[in-house]
C-alpha cells in the first residue's frame, strides 16, 4: 500500500479527473469518524460543504453498511446514488426484497435473548431492516465480547454471513449482494469509465479485492493486508481528498 | 511480371508511398501539435485507463508490447506520461497521463476532428487497404 499523498500518487489521483469517474465512499470510518454512539456519527460541516460542491461537477456513490432511512439523513444533496445495508438497499432497477425482511426478523427473534444473557450492557443489536449487526464498541472487556457474540451466531442459519467490522459483527443474508458487486452495478449503470472507492473497514474489502484495473482504491488507515492500493492515515484527512478532488475538476479545461 | 509505368507503380511501391506519406503526417503533426498519430492513439486509450500496464495497453491497442517501448519512453521524456509502481505489486509499472498530456490530447482531438472533415476517403476504403495489407503478414 502507498500512501495517497506521497510522491507521485496524488498525479495518479489526478489523472482520475481526466476521464468519466465515478467517486464512491464510505461513510462510517469514512466520511464521518467513527464514533461510540453510531446515531450520532456526523460528517465535519467542512466535509459536507465539499462533498455537495464536488457532487455538482461528478457522479457521486455512497456505500454504506447502514440502512438507506438511516443514512439518507446524514448526507447532503447532491451524490446520485446511496446504497445501504452493504449493497442490499439503493442499488438501480433493484427490487424491493421483502423475504429479506422476514429472514432479519427471524435472526433478531433468535439472537435477542441470547445477547441478553451475555450481560454486557456495552452490546447491542441494531436492526438495519435487511441485516442486522451486533456492536460491541461499548463494551469494557471488547475481546470477550467479540468472542461470546460469535459464539451466540453459531445458533443461527446458513442463510446469513457474518461480516466482521470495527468493533461490530454484521450478519447479511449469505446470497446477497455486497459492497464490491454494488459498485460494480452502479459503475455501470452511471457509465463511467473508471472508479474510485474509499473504505476503512473489512467489509469494504469486498470493493478492494475486485478484479477490476479500472479502479482506483483507498483504504482509511494503513493496513498491509488490506487489498487496497493506496491509503490515507486518518479519517480527517478526507477533507483534503476532497479539496484535491475538487481543485483537480474544476481546473479541467 | 507485367511492365510498370510511371502512373501505374503497382501495388507493392504504392505500400511503400502509403508508407512513407504516414509517416510523413506523423512528423508533421508531431511538429505542429506535439504527438504524432501513434502517439495520439496511445494517449486516447490511456485517457480512459489511468495506472494502466504496458501489457494491458497493448492489448487494448491489439499490438505487441514490444512495439509500445520506444514510444512510451518518447512520450514519457516529454512528461505527456508517467510511471509509477503498482503498491501491490513494485514489479508492475503503471502508466497514466500528466496534466500536460491531457492538454496535449485534447488539443490533438481538436485538430484532427477538423482535420477529417478535409479527407476524401470513407472508412470503408481504409479498412479495404488494411484487409489487403493483412494478407502480406
Amino acid at each position: 500500500m502507498d500512501y495517497l499523498f506521497g510522491g507521485n500518487n496524488i498525479r495518479v489521483l489526478e489523472s482520475l479527473s481526466f476521464t468519466e469517474t465515478l467517486y464512491a465512499f464510505d461513510f462510517d470510518g469514512t466520511l464521518a469518524p467513527i464514533v461510540a454512539d453510531p446515531d450520532k456519527a456526523r460528517m465535519s460541516k467542512e466535509t459536507e460543504r465539499l462533498l455537495e460542491k464536488l457532487s455538482s461537477i461528478v457522479p457521486i456513490a455512497i456505500i454504506s453498511g447502514r440502512g438507506l432511512k438511516d443514512l439518507a439523513p446524514k448526507i447532503p444533496p447532491g451524490p446520485k446514488y446511496l446504497i445501504g445495508n452493504h449493497g442490499l438497499e439503493g442499488l438501480p432497477s433493484a427490487t424491493a426484497i421483502h423475504e429479506l425482511e422476514d429472514m432479519c426478523g427471524r435472526w433478531k427473534a433468535i439472537l435477542n435473548p441470547l445477547l441478553k444473557k451475555l450481560r454486557d450492557p456495552g452490546v447491542f443489536l441494531e436492526d438495519k431492516g435487511y441485516s442486522l449487526a451486533i456492536h460491541y464498541r461499548n463494551s469494557r472487556l471488547k475481546k470477550r465480547a467479540r468472542e461470546s457474540i460469535l459464539a451466540v451466531l453459531q445458533s443461527i442459519d446458513n442463510d446469513a454471513k457474518v461480516i466482521p467490522g470495527k468493533l461490530v459483527l454484521n450478519l447479511v443474508p449469505a446470497r446477497g449482494p455486497h459492497k464490491g458487486l454494488a459498485l460494480s452495478r452502479v459503475i455501470l449503470h452511471s457509465r463511467a469509465k473508471f472508479g474510485f472507492y474509499i473504505g476503512d473497514d473489512y467489509t469494504d474489502e469486498d470493493v478492494f479485492s475486485i478484479n477490476e484495473r479500472r479502479l482506483m482504491t483507498v483504504r482509511v488507515g494503513r493496513n498491509q493486508k488490506s487489498q487496497a492500493r493506496y491509503y490515507l492515515r486518518r479519517q480527517s484527512e478526507i477533507t483534503l481528498l476532497l479539496q484535491h478532488l475538487l481543485r483537480f475538476h474544476e481546473s479541467k479545461e | 511480371m507485367s511492365r510498370r509505368t510511371m502512373k501505374d507503380p503497382g501495388p507493392f511501391l504504392s505500400i511503400l508511398r502509403l508508407g512513407m506519406q504516414i509517416q510523413q503526417i506523423n512528423q508533421k503533426m508531431e511538429h505542429e501539435i506535439g504527438v504524432s498519430l501513434t502517439q495520439w492513439s496511445l494517449l486516447r486509450c490511456m485517457v480512459d485507463n489511468p495506472t494502466i500496464s504496458a501489457l494491458d495497453l497493448a492489448q487494448e491497442l491489439g499490438v505487441q508490447p514490444s512495439t509500445l517501448t520506444q514510444i512510451l519512453k518518447r512520450l514519457e521524456r516529454k512528461k505527456y506520461i508517467f510511471v509509477t509502481k503498482d503498491p501491490l505489486d513494485a514489479r508492475r509499472k503503471l502508466l497514466s497521463l500528466t496534466r500536460a498530456g491531457n492538454s496535449t490530447l485534447l488539443e490533438a482531438n481538436r485538430t484532427i476532428a477538423a482535420l477529417e472533415k478535409h479527407v476524401k476517403f470513407s472508412n470503408t476504403a481504409v479498412r479495404e487497404i488494411s484487409r489487403g495489407l493483412t494478407h502480406l503478414l
